[in-house]
């Protein structure tokens, strides 16, 4: 969810929060609307100091659903969220471990696909297994270019800069090419490798 | 039986040394060390959905270096951007070898852990003012 | 009697201890909001130092700030602020100082 999703729901569930529990606090009569609440608000909520018991449980038992759903609301998007970033481990010793974010993988697959003439944009998906690498690219490629060769060149000049940047063996490059320009959304990607 | 001004010193009382003072020189031997371009910095996204954390407990995550230090051993966790073209272990050695003996020399703490993770890459062309501004020295 | 006037006020020690550790070339102890600690009387507070007495002997506390250059550590400045602070503190007082604590907390680097 992006931030501004994020703002959205965290307000609407302190704004739940706080509605409720006056509402509550207003049907068993702990709270008097007109010392609380400004005049406007007087005629919509003595009402509920007028309610036959039936009706006030009710009342009751909605405000306890909503004052509940607005503090769990708030708890999931107010804890501590965890900043770890996915990574491949490419050393682990008595001094730590060495990753790298599977970002910085795909930032550099995809820079050394573009870097190919006749490939116009990249998408990357990295998979790591215990025996080593596996890439799958989406290509965008010019409309006049060989495919077969093309491939060959990004397969070859992939699996080079990978092995370098992180001296583990690259198993298995896919590459899916197509001339019109790549969607946001990699959904066509399916890991093989589990 | 000889004694080290260490040994005298924990007789007479503890040095404490503060977490700001580790993740300095952990970043002064960082930027030494050829290949790493910046530490990495905590994003807009992480600054907000993390604000909690800053409430609670000393989280030096913002400039992408966290230290342990405890009164004899440190451990440290660094996240950094790297140019282009390293090749990530012996990055890692160095950036290692670097932090190891500036801490060890200067701060008397033994260094116990020093885990890194090369969060970005640096493409000197995506980046023309950065480059620009080096041809200008 | 003797025992009694042996008890040199903990704002005289606390400046005692300021002075001979900022005499210390490379050694600042921090001033007023820098300094965690403090050792505070009516009237008066001495910043960065902290001087307590607990069953007859002294505990002292001291924020430092350092500079280190090539040849420097922080344990050797340590030992030597130690050293000082202890000779200086004898030529006060009778009384024991049973721990010196030091809390650093920044360090500049010089060349």
């Amino acid at each position: 969810m992006n931030i501004f999703n994020r703002i959205v729901v965290i307000a609407g569930s302190i704004c739940l929060v706080m509605g409720s529990s006056s509402l509550f606090l207003i049907t068993i009569g702990m709270v008097d609307p007109q010392e609380w609440f400004p005049a406007p608000w007087h005629e919509v909520l003595i009402p509920f100091t007028q309610l036959d018991p039936s009706r006030g449980w009710s009342v009751v038992g909605i405000c306890l659903g909503g004052l509940i759903v607005g503090a769990l609301l708030s708890f999931l998007e107010l804890r501590p969220h965890s900043t770890k970033v996915p990574a491949l481990v490419v050393e682990k010793d008595d001094l730590g471990h060495i990753t790298a974010s599977m970002t910085s993988i795909q930032d550099l697959v995809n820079r050394e696909a573009e870097n190919i003439e006749g490939v116009r944009e990249s998408q990357t998906h990295v998979q790591n297994s215990s025996r080593g690498i596996h890439l799958q690219c989406r290509l965008s490629v010019t409309p006049h270019s060989n495919a077969a060769q093309l491939g060959q060149q990004v397969q070859k000049r992939i699996k080079a800069a990978v092995e370098h940047f992180l001296g583990k063996p690259v198993l298995g490059i896919n590459l899916q090419t197509q001339i019109a320009p790549l969607t946001k959304h990699t959904k066509g990607i399916q890991s093989r490798v589990h | 039986m000889t004694t080290t001004p260490n040994q005298v010193a924990s007789q007479l009382g503890k040095t404490t040394i503060s977490d700001e003072v580790v993740t300095q020189l952990v970043e002064i031997a960082a930027k030494e060390v050829q290949g790493i371009h910046s530490i990495a910095k905590q994003g807009i996204g992480e600054q907000i959905t993390g604000f909690t954390q800053r409430f609670s407990g000393k989280s030096q995550s913002s400039q992408g270096i966290i230290v342990e230090v405890g009164e004899r051993e440190v451990a440290i966790d660094l996240r950094i951007i790297a140019h282009y073209g390293v090749k990530v272990s012996d990055l890692a050695a160095n950036l290692r070898r670097a932090i190891i003996d500036r801490i060890e020399s200067l701060l008397g703490l033994v260094v116990k852990e020093v885990n890194i993770q090369i969060s970005g890459l640096f493409f000197p062309e995506n980046n023309p003012t950065e480059t620009a501004s080096r041809r200008v020295e | 009697m003797a025992k009694l006037l042996d008890l040199i006020d903990e704002r005289v020690i606390a400046e005692k201890v300021r002075t001979s550790v900022t005499s210390i070339p490379g050694i600042e102890v921090p001033v007023d909001q820098d300094a965690d600690l403090s050792t505070v009387g009516p009237g008066w507070r001495v910043w960065g130092i902290g001087v307590h007495r607990v069953a007859g002997s002294l505990n002292i506390e001291i924020e430092l700030i350092v500079t280190l250059n090539k040849k420097s550590s922080i344990p050797s400045i340590s030992a030597r602020v130690r050293r000082k602070v202890r000779t200086s503190i004898q030529s006060l007082t009778s009384e024991q100082i049973r721990w010196i604590n030091l809390q650093i907390l920044d360090v500049r680097l010089k060349d």
